[in-house]
C-alpha cells in the first residue's frame, strides 16, 4: 500500500510518496504565508505525479513546523525523527545529521540501530540558518547560486561579527560600502553560519558518518568549508531537502503494516 | 485555581487592588469557606499561609524584610519578623499576569533585561511603590548571586540595611564556624529592625519547627516514590512560597504533615479502586523552576504520558542536627546545599533522584539569566546520558513570556518524547 510523508518547513514544504520503499513520488513547493494551503497544494502535486488518487494512501505522516496544521494526516512527528530516519535510510553508517532549514539548525545523533539518541536545536533566533543567508544575499543583490559558489582559497574572509540578522545585514551593507569584495564578504558570511553550527554540532559531539540535510546542504561553499573546520568528510544525499518527508514517508510505512 | 482568581477576580482590575490588606483577609475567609477549590487541602493552607504574610506587610504594623531564596528565615519567625520573598512573588504576579507591568517599570530604569526576570520583576513593583519598603534587605550569597547584587542594589536605594550571609563553597569545619559567626552578627542586625532582643527559646523553637519541617518534607517524599502517587511538580510548585520563606514557622510543619497525610490517602484509594491511577508511560524529573505564565508545558507531557513525577527544588538537602543547637543546626543548613559548591554533589543528587524516583529521563528548564541552574549543564548532561537517562534542556524564561518561543519548545518535547519512546 504506498504512504506518503509530508514535511511543512517555515520555507519549503515537500511531500515523498513511497510504495515498499520505491518512491513513486517528491515534490517540493515554497510554504507560503499559509502552511494548510502549501500542504494540500504540494499534495495534490505528488498524487498527480505518481498517479494516484488520496484513497490509495495508506497512511500519511507529517512533519515540520506545520506539521500541526495538516488536516489530512493520519500522525505528527518531529524533524528531529523524521530526518534522522531518512538520513540512516539512505546511508546506514550515518551517525550524525546536520539539518539547517529556513528558521531551525539542528544536529541528531543517531545510534548504530538509527534510533535517536541525542539532539541540539538553535536558539530562538534565525541566526546561521537559511534564512540569515537570503538576508545576506538580498542586502549583496545576489542570489543563492552565488552564494553557494567556492571561493579560491586565497580569497580573504571578511569579518562579520554580528549574530543578529539585522544587525549584520547593516554590517554586510557598510563591507560594501567600504569597497570589500564581494567574495570576501560572502566567505565572511558563509564562515559566521559555519561557525555557529559547529558549536552547535559540539555540544552533542560529532561522529562520523556526517549528513547534511535540509536545503542549505545545497550549498556547497557552505558545506565545503563545514568539512575544512570539522576536518570530516560531509556526506550529502541527492535531495537534502526533501530527506525529511522521506523520512515521514518511512515512518508511515512502519505505521500502516502495524 | 489561578484561572478562577484571574477570570472572576482579577479581569479589569489593576494590582493597585493587591496592596489592600482587606483584600488578603477577603481571600484567606474565601479559601476556609471552600470558595476557592484546592485539589489538596495542604495547598489551600498555603495560600491561607501566604496571604497571612502578604496581608500583614500591606497593613504594615509589623516589621518586614525581603529575603532572597535561601536566607535563614528561622531568625524572622523568632523575632516576629514578616519575611518576604520577592522570587516567588513574582511568580505569583506572573501566574495573575501583571508582570509586565513590573518588568517594563525595571527596564526603564536600565535594569537589563539579561537579568533573571523573577528579579527585575521584583525590582519593578518595588520602584513603583507597589510593594511598601521593607525594613531591610537580607541575602545569602549561596546559589543566586543576582539576588545579592539586587538587594544590595536597592538597599542603597532606600537606605535600608543590606544584611549578607557569606556562605563558603565548601561544607567543612572551618565554613560551619564562619557561617555560625556570622549568624551572630545577623542576629544582631535583625534585632535592631525589629526592635526588640531575640530569645533563645524562640530561636529554639524556630529550628525546630525547621526540623519537623523537614521530616514532614521526607515523609511527601517518601510517599511520591509511589507508582500510584498522584502529586505531580506542576502540583508541587504551589508550595514553593513555604519553602523559600517559611523555614522556622510554627504552621508550615503541619501544612506539610497534612500533605502526606493526603497523599497516603490518595494512595491507598487508588490502590483500592481497580480503575486507579495507573503509572504514567514515562516518569520523568524536573530541574529547576517553570515558567509561571500560561504556557501548557506539562499539560502538555502529560497529555502525551509523560508525568513529571519529581522536581529538584522538592528534595530535602539537609541532614538532621541536633535542634538544641540552633545556629549549627541552621549553618549545617546553610552549606548543605547541593546546587552550591562542587558540581559532583550536584550530580550526585540528580542521579539518586532519578533513581529513587525511577524516572526515564530529566527535563532542565533553562530560565534566562541564572547562572546558578544554567552553568554545568554539558557536565550534568553527560553524566546522565554515561546512566542512559536523556536530558532535555529547555530554553525559555519562568516570569517574562516575551523569552517563550512555543513553537520551538513544542519541538523539542516532541522530539525528546519521540527519543523516549
Ligand atoms: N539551490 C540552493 N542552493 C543553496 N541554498 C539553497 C538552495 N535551495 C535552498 N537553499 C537554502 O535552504 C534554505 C531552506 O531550507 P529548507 O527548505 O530545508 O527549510 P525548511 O525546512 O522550510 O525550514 P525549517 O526546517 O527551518 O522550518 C533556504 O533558506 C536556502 O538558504
Ligand atoms: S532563577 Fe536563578 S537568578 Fe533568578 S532568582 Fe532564582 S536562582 Fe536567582
Ligand atoms: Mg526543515
Amino acid at each position: 500500500m504506498p504512504v506518503a510523508g509530508i514535511d511543512i518547513g517555515s520555507l519549503s514544504t515537500e511531500v515523498v510518496i513511497l510504495k515498499k520503499e520505491e518512491m513513486l513520488a517528491q515534490v517540493i513547493i515554497p510554504t507560503g504565508a499559509n502552511s494548510k494551503l502549501a500542504a494540500e497544494k504540494a499534495m495534490k502535486e505528488a498524487l498527480e505525479k505518481s498517479g494516484l488518487s488520496f484513497n490509495e494512501l495508506g497512511y500519511i505522516v507529517a512533519t515540520g513546523y506545520g506539521r500541526v496544521s495538516v488536516p489530512f494526516a493520519n500522525k505528527k512527528v518531529t524533524e528531529i525523527s523524521c530526518h534522522g530516519k531518512g538520513a540512516f535510510f539512505l546511508h546506514p553508517g550515518v551517525r550524525t545529521v546536520i539539518d539547517i532549514g529556513g528558521q531551525d539548525s539542528k544536529v541528531i545523533r543517531l545510534s548504530p540501530q538509527g534510533k535517536v539518541i541525542d539532539f541540539v536545536m538553535n536558539e530562538k533566533c534565525a541566526a546561521g540558518t537559511g534564512r540569515f543567508l537570503e538576508v545576506m544575499a538580498h542586502a549583496l543583490e545576489t542570489d543563492l547560486e552565488e552564494m553557494s559558489r567556492p571561493s579560491a582559497p586565497s580569497v580573504k574572509t571578511a569579518n562579520i561579527s554580528s549574530m543578529c540578522t539585522v544587525f549584520a545585514e547593516s554590517e554586510v551593507v557598510s563591507l560594501v560600502a567600504e569597497g570589500h569584495p564581494r567574495e570576501e564578504i560572502i566567505k565572511g558570511i558563509i564562515y559566521s553560519v559555519v561557525e555557529r553550527t559547529i558549536s552547535l554540532a559540539r555540544r552533542v559531539g560529532v561522529e562520523e558518518e556526517l549528513m547534511m540535510t535540509g536545503g542549505v546542504a545545497k550549498n556547497i561553499a557552505l558545506r565545503e568549508a563545514l568539512e575544512k573546520s570539522l576536518g570530516i568528510k560531509i556526506t550529502v544525499p541527492d535531495e537534502p531537502q526533501a530527506v525529511g518527508a522521506l523520512g515521514a514517508a518511512l515512518l508511515a510505512a512502519e505505521e500502516a503494516v502495524k | 485555581m489561578y484561572d478562577f482568581i484571574k477570570n472572576k477576580i482579577i479581569r479589569g482590575k489593576t494590582p493597585s487592588m493587591f496592596r489592600l490588606p482587606f483584600v488578603y483577609s477577603l481571600g484567606k475567609a474565601m479559601v476556609r469557606c471552600n470558595l476557592l477549590k484546592f485539589s489538596y487541602r495542604s495547598a489551600a493552607m498555603t495560600v491561607e499561609y501566604g496571604m497571612e504574610q502578604i496581608r500583614r506587610i500591606f497593613k504594615g504594623r509589623s516589621p518586614y524584610v525581603w529575603v532572597s531564596a535561601f536566607f535563614p528565615t528561622e531568625f524572622l519567625h523568632a523575632l516576629d519578623i514578616v519575611s518576604f520573598s520577592p522570587e516567588v512573588i513574582s511568580a505569583l504576579i506572573t501566574s495573575l499576569g501583571f508582570q509586565n507591568n513590573f518588568l517594563e517599570e525595571a527596564e526603564s530604569r536600565w535594569w537589563s533585561r539579561d537579568n533573571c526576570s523573577f528579579h527585575r520583576c521584583a525590582m519593578g513593583g518595588l520602584i513603583s511603590n507597589f510593594y511598601p519598603v521593607p525594613a531591610a534587605f537580607c541575602a545569602s550569597s549561596h546559589l543566586c548571586e543576582g539576588g545579592v547584587f539586587l538587594f544590595n542594589n536597592l538597599a542603597r536605594r532606600y537606605h535600608r540595611p543590606f544584611i549578607l550571609l557569606d556562605t563558603p563553597l565548601d561544607n567543612n569545619d572551618n565554613s560551619l564556624l564562619y557561617v555560625t559567626r556570622q549568624l551572630q552578627k545577623i542576629i544582631t542586625l535583625l534585632e535592631g529592625v525589629a526592635g526588640t532582643r531575640l530569645r533563645v527559646e524562640k530561636l529554639e523553637e524556630a529550628v525546630f519547627n525547621t526540623e519537623k519541617t523537614r521530616q514532614a518534607m521526607l515523609k511527601v517524599n517518601e510517599l511520591r516514590r509511589h507508582p500510584y502517587s498522584p502529586l505531580r511538580s506542576k502540583d508541587a510548585f504551589a508550595y514553593l512560597y513555604l519553602y523559600f520563606t517559611g523555614m522556622g514557622s510554627r504552621v508550615v510543619p503541619g501544612i506539610y504533615e497534612t500533605l502526606a497525610a493526603e497523599l497516603e490517602k490518595k494512595i491507598k484509594e487508588s490502590q483500592n479502586s481497580k480503575g486507579g491511577e495507573t503509572s504514567p508511560r514515562y516518569r520523568l524529573l524536573w530541574m529547576h523552576l517553570q515558567p509561571f505564565y500560561q504556557n501548557g508545558i506539562m499539560d502538555y507531557l502529560e497529555a502525551n504520558g509523560a508525568e513529571l513525577v519529581f522536581e529538584d527544588f522538592s528534595h530535602v538537602y539537609w541532614e538532621s542536627w541536633d535542634p538544641g543547637r540552633p545556629l549549627e543546626y541552621i549553618a549545617n543548613r546553610m552549606l548543605a546545599h547541593f546546587n552550591y559548591g562542587r558540581i559532583e554533589r550536584r550530580i550526585k543528587v540528580i542521579k539518586e533522584l532519578a533513581r529513587r524516583y525511577n524516572v526515564d529521563g530529566v527535563i532542565h528548564f533553562s530560565h534566562w539569566g541564572c547562572r546558578q541552574s544554567c552553568g554545568s549543564l554539558n557536565i550534568i548532561r553527560n553524566s546522565l546520558q554515561e546512566e542512559g537517562l536523556p536530558f532535555l534542556v529547555l530554553d525559555g524564561d519562568c516570569v517574562d513570556s516575551r523569552n517563550f518561543a512555543s513553537g520551538q519548545v513544542q519541538t523539542r518535547i516532541d522530539g525528546f518524547l519521540e527519543m523516549l519512546a
